[in-house]
């Protein structure tokens, strides 16, 4: 039974580090594109949308190295599980006013929750997309290894969703988190210490 | 039957192009009932994913085809970070007398298929958006779609050579920087291999 909830753990982790892995990815490509097309315009709503796409980036690396850390029980977890107990009663999860705004438009700064949601989010939209192509290529053309396709992903669809339900910490603690390890990487970045990297395309 | 005549009014209140977080929004709290939707409006073949897996759709409507603004939107809601190549990209920026037959975008994605008529995606590696980035090769977009410069595309297009260009008498070669063409070059030569190995 026990080896069956750390597997579950295990799976759930390892789907949790993939999503963020795609969403980094996918906004270093984007943040790549952006900044070619537009940041030479030298106008400051393109600057703030390249800085606030830098941020969001660098959360998500934080919250990606805390994934990889307690997937190896790194040892100093405790040490960062004591300093969020602290400090997680003076973090809002919530930017006052709601979410807050850029003045030059429509530009919106996510809370560490939320981006690390929409991350969740947007890899179970993934795995929806695909389970309607084999579901419509079955349709078309039944085959027993298709059906058994459609059943997986179904199962790993139903993972994905309870991921992003109840996979999250509590918004203040998971605030905390990635705010705390997102200024010790850019310290160790000062340093010229090597950083936790996950897979991505530019900074 | 309830439910399809309750769920009949959707598919008119979304644009032609659509995603499933779309569909999800006009079905708040029903998110299984969204995908089952898709999937029927799928079967019946009033709709087409744009490029199969990415969950983005298209309205099908006969005797409509799909514009340039919408199939670039339907582009850029499955792919964000995709940019026009090749003689695509002379032809709309005015170098090229040769017209393309097919928009020929690059994705990082590994799977290319593609239900958008008139279009082509080729993959290029994660590097590749680095490289360009470094070279300052994006010149503006098409319809929101970035497009490389001409030097790059140029580049892009010998150092990858698997996209289509107009005949070399079709260019027009003043237009053309020959400083640029080279830093394009360098920028892209070492990512020439990671595309021969893909194509071969």
């Amino acid at each position: 039974m026990a080896s069956q909830s750390e597997t579950d753990r295990w799976r759930q982790q390892e789907l949790a580090l993939t999503a963020v892995e795609h969403r980094l990815q996918a906004l270093g490509e984007y943040l790549a594109v952006y900044r070619a097309s537009y940041a030479s315009s030298g106008e400051g709503r393109h600057y703030a949308r390249v800085r606030m796409l830098r941020q969001d980036i660098g959360r998500l690396r934080a919250w990606w190295w805390y994934l990889h850390a307690t997937r190896r029980g790194a040892s100093w977890l405790p040490l960062l599980h004591r300093l969020v107990d602290l400090l997680a009663m003076f973090v809002s999860p919530v930017r006052r006013g709601g979410r807050r705004r850029h003045s030059s438009g429509m530009l919106r700064h996510l809370t560490s929750h939320s981006l690390i949601e929409r991350a969740y989010a947007a890899l179970e939209e993934d795995m929806q997309g695909q389970l309607l192509t084999v579901r419509l290529a079955q349709y078309q053309r039944p085959t027993d290894s298709r059906s058994r396709e459609i059943s997986l992903l179904q199962h790993q669809l139903e993972e994905v969703a309870a991921l992003r339900r109840c996979g999250l910490p509590e918004p203040r603690r998971l605030t905390a988190i990635c705010h705390i390890l997102y200024r010790v990487m850019t310290v160790r970045q000062w340093l010229g210490l090597q950083l936790p990297l996950a897979n991505q395309v530019d900074r | 039957m309830l439910a399809a005549n309750r769920l009949a009014p959707a598919l008119e209140s979304l644009p032609r192009v659509f995603a499933l977080s779309d569909l999800k929004q006009l079905l708040p709290g029903e998110e299984d009932q969204a995908l089952d939707v898709a999937l029927r409006w799928l079967e019946a073949g009033v709709i087409k994913q744009v490029a199969p897996p990415r969950p983005v759709f298209f309205k099908v409507i006969l005797g409509e085809e799909l514009d340039e603004v919408d199939r670039c939107r339907a582009l850029l809601r499955a792919f964000p970070s995709l940019v026009m190549v090749a003689g695509s990209v002379l032809w709309r920026q005015g170098l090229s007398a040769q017209r393309d037959t097919l928009l020929e975008c690059c994705v990082s994605e590994k799977e290319l298929s593609c239900n958008l008529p008139g279009v082509a995606l080729r993959w290029r590696p994660p590097a590749w958006w680095v490289a360009v980035r470094q070279a300052g090769g994006i010149a503006g977009d098409h319809h929101g779609v970035a497009m490389l410069t001409p030097e790059m595309a140029l580049a892009d297009a010998a150092a990858f050579r698997d996209v289509w260009m107009p005949d070399r008498d079709a260019v027009d070669w003043n237009q053309l920087s020959t400083a640029r063409l080279s830093e394009a070059t360098q920028q892209l030569l070492p990512l020439r291999d990671e595309g021969a190995s893909r194509t071969v």
